[in-house]
């Protein structure tokens, strides 16, 4: 039996938005042909939808959504008249991922071309006119410039995987056809011209892919230190994910970036990118493996030092695990550890737990006379065993006793509530088998 | 119930009922995912290309449209570097690969956004003439580092009909009803004349094949001008098999009303639809489903029974909501997928003898060849809740000797041979929506 002592006096900072996510609801503009996703993404409280690949979804708007080239698709226009930007399918789908409760986090960089031909991933031929396009993108989902809003969008992010192997031939690279030393000189001309029009925006980047040489170079050349620095990890077990976020803090550490928030902004279950190994990592996305690599992963970083995750993708993509990409109004397992971890997120205070990690991940959280712990069984082996778990809990106890309700998520339930019962004492025990890939929310109430 | 096949009597081909709109998803490199394989094994005639730039996977926003391949209208249609055909080459090229014919859809995919762009009217009707017969040349003669593809159809525009005129929010043409006449005219007029050995048609019609249609066909035809219409393409959503066929007779009726004698009629999309908002997501599950390809198989027999369809194209097998051939994310055969295939069967025979069922939920077509092979595909499809099984006797005149397998095709088989029977008469069970191949051995 697995013992996991949870004190709820030993908090130990915020709940992070751990349950962030790529893109927002699929909810088309005209209302026939209609499948909307936007209350279940509503209900899971997703606290950040990054826009990226946005142009991938046609749901979104396709071409004409997200991308600067996008909103500015002529770049020999000038870029201070109003008349020279295309607002109005980007505008629509911010104001969808607005209407879901999500924040937008704004990525300043064009689609991933696997195309033969290659269109918008050349670095801009003026660095700094993109900045300024850049600029009064900003202005006009800030500042109403050019018919526009005041959404107060916090998170603007410079391009998405430059980090390309520069010994590949051009037409296999997907996000950056210039040099290192380019990328290097074309962000510090944008962060500079953003951060010195914005200093109350986080400015940052620059969504790795992959290279920890490249950060270090890159952390190396920034002139002005990113107000986050983002990167993405896609693996089979949640320790290789926080493998990388630990590299990521040391390296931001060792460049003296300690301020910079570290931003996990892409992660989700692949076991490989290549043959049967690629289509099982997409089965497994959709089926309570990747559910429970969902929440093992977010209740693991949690405890790291990610400031956010975002999953990728929430979009109608063939990886999103949360919602059917055919059906998106049907969520998929994949959808509820987002809702559970919600209910932590909305606690607030973090707790610690003594025993995190294979087989059980565990989250704690509380709020005055509430509280909750999120548990689930993952395992990289399919043949894995289910776990006996014994939830040891200290201060949290009342004259009047403690409710405690149990929500299951597993083949059967999707979050249903599965058992209630009354705890008196101050100290008490929870006896829990688990089998693999199952997930618990349980919930702790003072009468 | 009785299914009688005369294999004596030949009723004429089997004609193509079992094309689709778009090719194969080609996979990459890394994150592969294709259906090439199985889509080539369903030796589909016909893919066209309506839509394929709603889908990353064929080039999305580049690929196919004439906005994609010619991007500036303003610039020189005859100049080779104002075109980029380039992502479009590929997905045509994966298309030829499978083994499958290209039907070019020449106009724009359907935009569903609040701001349109590729379906604004063009601005010079015979300039964008002038840029779809680049692209032919590009396809058929070489033109412009091309290719000789010998693409036969070509189709002008798709639903325009789709939206009043007065709409604000026009998904398929921004013009009016009369514009797009003129454009047309000007269009298929000039097409035709640069290419009359090719199959120049359209216009796609969604839905009205009344007054709209009427008024097309007055103004090709008014004053003694014969404007070309190889072929007249329309579209028909539904859940009656029966409607399907209506709306085919009413569109026959009225190309040969106004002289189109020789003019194919091609119902080039069509799938289960039970409603489009409310009942939409409905319609979805119905379209992935044993029902699904059910509905989809009735479809194409109805359809090879009637004479006044030559071509049926299936929306979608392209990686969207109406694919009910392949599961979206693996790319994997589902039901629907075997509808086509043995339909393929029936086409590979080539030759369509006299069937006839006594029941109208039931469904057959026979067919044979040269060499003695024969089939019968035969279906059971309902829209009606709780329906019963049935017990359906086939009666095989001029069958000749010999075994017949019988393939199933339902909840638990996928075309797997489930019994072998002897003599000229097969009697069988079906459940609801369901069906089976008899095959001579």
């Amino acid at each position: 039996m697995l013992n996991i002592n949870i004190d709820f006096n030993k908090t130990v900072g915020k709940i992070k938005p751990m349950h962030a996510t790529n893109n927002g609801p699929a909810h088309k503009y005209f209302p026939e042909q209609r499948v909307s996703n936007m209350e279940s993404f509503r209900e899971a409280g997703i606290p950040y939808a990054r826009l990226h690949d946005c142009i991938e979804c046609i749901t979104y708007g396709g071409a004409h959504c997200g991308d600067i080239s996008a909103m500015f698709p002529d770049f020999d226009k000038d870029p201070y008249d109003p008349d020279s930007y295309d607002f109005r399918i980007t505008d629509e789908y911010v104001k969808v991922i607005i209407e879901s409760g999500a924040k937008p986090f704004f990525g300043l960089a064009p689609t991933i071309e696997h195309l033969p031909k290659k269109y918008e991933i050349f670095p801009p031929k003026d660095f700094h006119k993109w900045a300024v396009i850049c600029e009064h993108i900003i202005r006009h989902y800030n500042e109403g410039w050019n018919d526009g809003y005041q959404f107060n969008i916090e998170y603007w992010e410079i391009w998405n995987q430059p980090d390309e192997i520069e010994s590949r031939p051009q037409e296999l690279k997907v996000q950056w056809l210039g040099t290192k030393q380019q990328f290097f000189d074309f962000y510090n001309e944008a962060s500079t011209h953003l951060k010195g029009c914005f200093p109350n925006l986080k400015i940052g980047g620059p969504s790795i892919a992959w290279d920890m040489k490249w950060v270090r170079d890159f952390l190396a050349a920034v002139k002005i230190k990113p107000d986050f620095f983002s990167y993405h990890s896609y693996a089979s077990t949640p320790e290789k994910i926080i493998e990388r976020i630990k590299t990521i803090q040391n390296l931001l550490d060792e460049a003296d970036c300690g301020e910079t928030e570290n931003i996990l902004d892409e992660w989700n279950y692949v076991r490989s990118w290549f043959n049967e190994d690629w289509v099982y990592s997409l089965r497994k996305m959709k089926e309570m493996k990747g559910a429970s690599f969902y929440a093992s992963t977010m209740c693991l970083a949690q405890y790291s030092s990610a400031d956010m995750l975002m999953y990728y993708s929430a979009a109608p993509h063939i990886m999103n695990g949360m919602f059917r990409m055919d059906i998106m109004s049907d969520c998929l397992k994949g959808y509820y550890p987002f809702k559970m971890f919600n209910e932590l997120y909305k606690l607030g205070e973090c707790i610690e737990i003594n025993e995190n990690g294979s087989p059980i991940y565990s989250c704690a959280a509380k709020n005055g006379n509430e509280a909750a712990i999120m548990l689930s069984n993952y395992s990289e082996n399919d043949d894995a065993s289910a776990v006996e778990v014994k939830i040891n809990v200290d201060n949290f106890s009342s004259a009047e006793g403690v409710n405690v309700e149990y929500y299951l998520l597993n083949e059967t339930h999707d979050m249903k509530l599965s058992r209630v019962e009354k705890f008196t004492g101050d100290a008490y025990s929870i006896i829990l088998d688990v089998p693999l890939y199952s997930t618990y929310l349980i919930k702790f109430s003072k009468p | 119930m009785n299914v009688k096949v005369d294999f004596n009597n030949v009723s004429g081909k089997i004609k193509p009922m079992h094309c689709v709109n778009n090719g194969p998803v080609p996979g990459r490199p890394t994150q592969p995912r294709s259906n090439f394989d199985t889509y080539k094994a369903a030796r589909i005639p016909y893919a066209r290309n309506h839509d394929a730039s709603e889908w990353i996977d064929f080039g999305g926003e580049h690929v196919v449209d004439i906005y994609s391949i010619f991007p500036d209208f303003d610039a020189d249609p005859y100049d080779p570097a104002s075109y980029d055909f380039i992502c479009t080459d590929d997905y045509t090229k994966v298309i030829v690969d499978a083994g499958t014919e290209v039907f070019y859809r020449l106009g724009a995919r359907i935009e569903h956004e609040r701001k349109k762009y590729r379906t604004i009217m063009p601005k010079d009707f015979l300039k964008w003439a002038v840029i779809c017969e680049h692209v032919i040349l590009h396809y058929n003669e070489g033109w412009a580092d091309g290719f000789h593809y010998n693409i036969k159809y070509w189709e002008v525009w798709n639903e325009a009909d789709l939206d009043d005129d007065d709409s604000e929010h026009k998904r398929n043409w921004s013009g009016t009803a009369k514009d797009f006449y003129e454009f047309y005219e000007v269009a298929a007029t000039y097409l035709k004349e640069r290419f009359p050995h090719l199959m120049i048609g359209g216009p796609s019609i969604a839905n009205r094949v009344g007054k709209w249609y009427d008024d097309f066909l007055d103004h090709m035809t008014k004053d003694g001008k014969r404007v070309p219409i190889d072929f007249l393409s329309w579209h028909w959503y539904g859940a009656d098999v029966a409607k399907m066929i209506n709306r085919a007779h009413t569109v026959k009726e009225k190309l040969i009303k106004a002289g189109y004698t020789e003019a194919e009629s091609i119902l080039n999309e069509w799938n289960y639809v039970c409603g489009w908002r409310e009942k939409y997501v409905d319609s979805i599950r119905v379209i992935i489903s044993m029902k699904g390809a059910a509905f989809t198989t009735a479809c194409m027999l109805a359809a090879q029974n009637d004479e006044t369809i030559d071509m049926l194209m299936y929306y979608e097998a392209s990686p969207c909501t109406f694919n009910g051939m392949w599961n979206f994310y693996t790319m994997e055969p589902i039901k629907g997928y075997w509808s086509l295939y043995s339909f393929a069967d029936l086409y590979d025979l080539g030759t369509a003898v006299k069937t006839e069922s006594d029941d109208k939920d039931v469904y057959a077509v026979g067919a044979k060849d040269e060499n003695g092979n024969k089939a019968v595909l035969v279906c059971y499809y309902t829209d009606e809740q709780d329906r019963e099984e049935k017990t359906v006797t086939v009666d095989l005149e001029g069958y000749g000797s010999g075994e017949t397998d019988l393939y199933r095709v339902d909840d638990d088989h996928d075309y797997t041979v489930c019994e072998t029977h002897g003599g000229n008469r097969v009697t069988f069970k079906m459940k609801p929506n369901t069906f089976v191949m008899l095959k001579s051995k």
